[in-house]
């Protein structure tokens, strides 16, 4: 089977994996029932629909055809690295030098 | 006379030294973001929530307000069309808040989510993911019901929740910029306030404010930016606002032509500064940026814990402008998702359980029912084809 486009493939893969995580985390609490909602209701609810969601959306990728194959393209490492890295620096003084932030 | 009464106290509370100044601030701010090269208001408005948590509602919301409105020029006669809407639907509003329950309240954050989905770009089905995504990430901390800790890996910081602020810097400040900057160069074009086409973007620019203020409906990003600055504050979105919170909601009402007075004084002195400012290169816009938004979202609570937070949505909200989905949804989400959850469970609570209730109630029917519709017609192929023309670029 062909990837029809790169960028809904990824974007259904994530959403997938993020409603199933929060789904399983959900099902840790009490879910109660729709009179008495428990902690784990409404995550619960929504990791299933997210799930589903993302599911479609791979579905999708593999199936609709699309002009350019809607590829995912170069990453701006560069720019990215700077930014973990300028954010880290941060961090890093901020905690060497707690005496000058009250 | 009602309307009367309203706007005086809305010019009372727009016209207060304070709140001049920071709508002064933010309309000087807006210009200047307008004119940078691949820096938009919604990025400015991200950088300035920070400055929220210090100033009452009324400057933070009218600072916004400049910041935005200076970013898109607007005119005075458009603002005098928005109060005139806002005179007309303030009856009803107030008399549709009194009908509001619980089912009504979910409802109507369905149907803001539906909107901010129908206005943004691209695939309708990644936007309500992210939307229902958005919701999921506003559940992380102690759930306020039952004092469960959800999601937060025994991460003390994480006990209050996901910071609205380091998640929307990080999304809207930070990743969108990494992706402007691998963009090709392309000609800017600026806009004439002084001519007709200006006036007509004026016009369109003040419009999001009407259902933003009046119903909590974003007709964009930044407007989803405003709402989340309003729930800093504690004030929920949603047709109550004009009544629990009328200097407020009158104030920015107000403050709107303000800040088109402002803004016409203010392109007269700043022409020429303004002018030059797409000179500047991006590549040292960057690093301004990255560390205004460290800056300020330290300076919020002193956690090293939030400027981590805000580079890790800078990463997360690159990945997701690579993968094509649109943030403004998930921010929505994740600022409906508290009051959402709470409103649900005393809907569903009052009911028995039922969940018929939120269609047997005709305001929640109505409200779900045009959630439903706008989304089916945005679905439609041919309508695909047309937003994604008028929404490029926004």
């Amino acid at each position: 089977m062909k990837i029809k486009s790169e960028r809904d493939f990824f974007a259904g893969l994530l959403f997938m994996v993020a409603g199933v995580a929060f789904a399983w985390g959900a099902s840790g609490f009490q879910i109660g029932s729709a009179v008495r909602m428990g902690p784990g209701y409404f995550p619960l609810l929504l990791g299933i629909v997210l799930t589903a969601l993302g599911a479609l959306i791979l579905f999708g990728s593999l199936v609709v055809e699309r002009e350019d194959g809607e590829r995912i393209g170069n990453w701006a490492w560069k720019p990215l690295g700077f930014m973990v890295a300028a954010n880290a620096v941060v961090i890093v003084l901020l905690k060497l030098q707690p005496s000058l932030w009250p | 006379m009602d309307l009367l009464a309203n706007l005086a106290m809305g010019f009372g509370a727009a016209t207060a030294p304070s709140v001049l100044m920071y709508c002064f601030a933010g309309c000087v701010l807006g210009m200047i973001a307008s004119a940078l090269p691949r820096v938009g208001p919604v990025a400015i408005i991200a950088m300035l929530l920070p400055v929220t948590y210090a100033v009452p509602p009324v400057s933070a919301l009218v600072m916004l307000a400049g910041a935005y409105c200076g970013a898109r020029f607007g005119s005075f006669f458009a603002g005098c069309v928005g109060v005139a809407v806002v005179a007309v639907i303030a009856p009803p509003l107030t008399e549709l808040a009194f009908r509001f329950g619980p089912a009504e309240y979910f409802s109507l954050a369905i149907f803001g989510l539906a909107c901010a989905v129908v206005f943004s770009s691209g695939s309708v089905i990644k936007s309500i993911a992210m939307g229902v995504l958005g919701l999921l990430l506003g559940a992380v901390g102690a759930d306020p019901n039952s004092g469960v800790t959800r999601y937060s890996f025994d991460v003390p910081e994480l006990n209050g929740g996901i910071g609205f602020v380091s998640l929307a810097m990080g999304m809207f400040a930070i990743g969108q910029t990494i992706a402007n900057l691998s963009l090709p160069d392309e000609p800017r074009v600026a806009v004439n306030a002084a001519t007709p086409a200006g006036w007509r973007r004026g016009g369109a620019r003040f419009w999001p404010f009407i259902p933003m203020l009046a119903l909590g409906i974003p007709l964009n990003a930044a407007m989803a930016l405003v709402i989340g600055a309003m729930t800093i504050h504690r004030i929920q979105p949603g047709p109550q606002v004009m009544t629990s919170h009328p200097q407020v909601f009158w104030g920015v009402v107000v403050s709107l032509w303000i800040v088109v007075v402002m803004l016409a004084v203010l392109t007269l002195l700043l022409g020429g500064i303004r002018a030059r400012l797409p000179a500047i290169p991006i590549r040292w816009l960057f690093p301004v940026i990255v560390l205004l938004c460290a800056i300020g979202i330290y300076s919020i609570r002193g956690s090293t814990f939030d400027v981590g937070m805000v580079a890790a949505f800078g990463f997360i909200g690159y990945l997701f402008i690579k993968l094509g989905c649109q943030p403004a949804p998930l921010l929505l989400g994740f600022v409906l998702g508290p009051a959402m959850e709470e409103n649900l469970r005393s809907a569903l609570s009052l009911a028995q359980g039922e969940w018929s209730v939120l269609l047997t109630r005709p305001i929640s029917a109505s409200l779900l029912g045009a959630a439903a519709a706008l989304l089916a017609v945005v679905a439609l192929p041919s309508i695909r084809a047309k937003r994604s023309e008028t929404f490029v670029g926004d």
